[in-house]
């Protein structure tokens, strides 16, 4: 009998107790599942174990509870806490990232500097191969320059060698009667040296013109003379363009025994007037408007 | 004789175990301490600018306490403390979250500087 009592009032109790135990909610089943699926991410429990733990401590308290309101109550809290393991694991593996990004950054640095140095080395490179092909350029320009003013300085000899005379009209040079076979145009070996070095001065000269005019001491008739010196006059010329110059920039005229230099009575003066004289004239002159009548 | 003394007997015992049951189900003292530890986790989540990060979250905590209050003048302390217990929590995954987005943003920044970087550098091989 004191058994039977008991076991009614163990019953009892067992009753009013099951009246406290909840079954579980759609809350507390809502936050068991989320909290299992964290729990597979492994990133998530290696960076947030305490928080997860604290999660599922706090869930079974919910699956414990004795009332409703309880079990809600404390899933809200197990879902919580899963979310915050979840910001804790993100945020570890944000710091993660931050260690490694610094790491490549310091290297980026680095190479960013390493760049500076090739980008100003190039730099000079470029300048100083600029320097030195301006160096190069100014030298050329010295050695031409000098090269011209020695050629200037030989044909200026030459033509000092050709016993060339400034007068007004122009530079004026005389090929003397002893350069032509007696009474005839030909010129003679003796004259070419003279002839070349001519050449030579108006090849270095292209803007200057020459005058060539024959003369003839007076003996013999006039028409003779004058038939001569136009001859001897034409030979130079064309000497002159055997040796490259152009023909328009020479005149050749005779004059005959108009224009002696010296007198017609002794040998000698007869002598200097037989000559072809040659007029290079000044820069841009035009040969016409320094003609002899 | 025997009946009636097993009827008081059974009757004591079960509002014993009623009281301890109801005991169990229920607070008598004002959750003081959970509504101030609700409070500075709050005042964390501001200082870690939940403001920005986690506006909602640490709206529903600020609101939390705010019942919280309420239901203590009430002298409902078992709902007080439930509700304040939850704004703690509210508040803490509004800190979690805003500090985990504040991380981000350094992560963020540094790759941006890593990029201006790279981008400066192919300017410097051009």
């Amino acid at each position: 009998m004191k058994r039977a009592f008991f076991l009614a009032s163990a019953a009892a109790i067992a009753v009013i107790m099951s009246g406290c135990k909840q079954e579980p909610t759609p809350e507390l089943k809502e936050a068991k599942a989320l909290y299992e699926k964290t729990k597979q991410d492994v990133k998530i429990q290696e960076n947030a174990p305490i928080a997860l733990y604290e999660a599922q401590k706090t869930l079974k308290k919910a699956e414990a509870a004795e009332s409703e309101k309880e079990m809600n109550h404390l899933a809200y809290l197990a879902k919580r806490r899963v979310q915050i393991a979840k910001e804790i694991a993100k945020r570890k593996e944000a710091l993660k990232k931050i260690e490694k990004l610094k790491q490549i950054k310091n290297r980026v640095i680095l190479e960013a500097r390493e760049a500076e140095i090739e980008r100003a080395k190039r730099e000079i490179e470029e300048k100083s191969k600029l320097l030195k092909s301006t160096e190069e350029q100014i030298k050329a320009e010295k050695e031409r320059i000098k090269a011209e003013q020695e050629k200037t300085r030989k044909l200026q000899q030459q033509l000092a060698e050709l016993h060339a005379k400034q007068t007004k009209r122009g530079l004026v040079l005389t090929l003397g009667d002893v350069l032509f076979e007696t009474n005839k145009a030909d010129l003679l070996p003796g004259a070419m040296r003279s002839i070349d070095k001519l050449a030579q001065f108006l090849k270095a000269y292209p803007n200057r013109k020459v005058l060539i005019e024959g003369h003839t001491d007076s003996r013999g008739s006039k028409a003779y003379n004058l038939k001569l010196s136009q001859r001897r006059a034409n030979s130079v010329k064309q000497a002159l363009i055997e040796r490259g110059i152009e023909p328009s920039r020479i005149i050749a005229k005779g004059y005959g025994e108009e224009y002696p230099v010296a007198s017609n009575l002794t040998a000698a003066g007869r002598q200097q007037n037989r000559r072809v004289e040659i007029v290079i004239l000044d820069e841009g002159v035009d040969p016409s408007t320094m003609m002899r009548k | 004789m025997s009946k009636i003394k097993d009827k008081i007997l059974s009757g004591s015992i079960l509002s014993i175990a009623f009281v301890i049951v109801l005991s169990g189900c229920a607070s008598k003292n004002p959750p003081l301490d959970k509504i101030s530890s609700a409070e500075s986790a709050i005042n964390r989540a501001s200082d870690n600018k939940a403001q920005i990060y986690a506006p909602l979250e640490l709206k529903i905590a600020k609101e939390k306490l705010e019942k919280a209050k309420t239901l203590l003048k009430d002298k409902k302390y078992e709902d007080a403390k439930m509700i304040a217990e939850e704004a703690k929590v509210d508040a803490e995954l509004a800190e979690e979250k805003s500090r985990t987005k504040e991380t981000q943003k350094i992560a963020q920044e540094i790759l941006d500087s890593i990029n201006a970087l790279k981008e400066e550098i192919e300017r410097l091989r051009r």
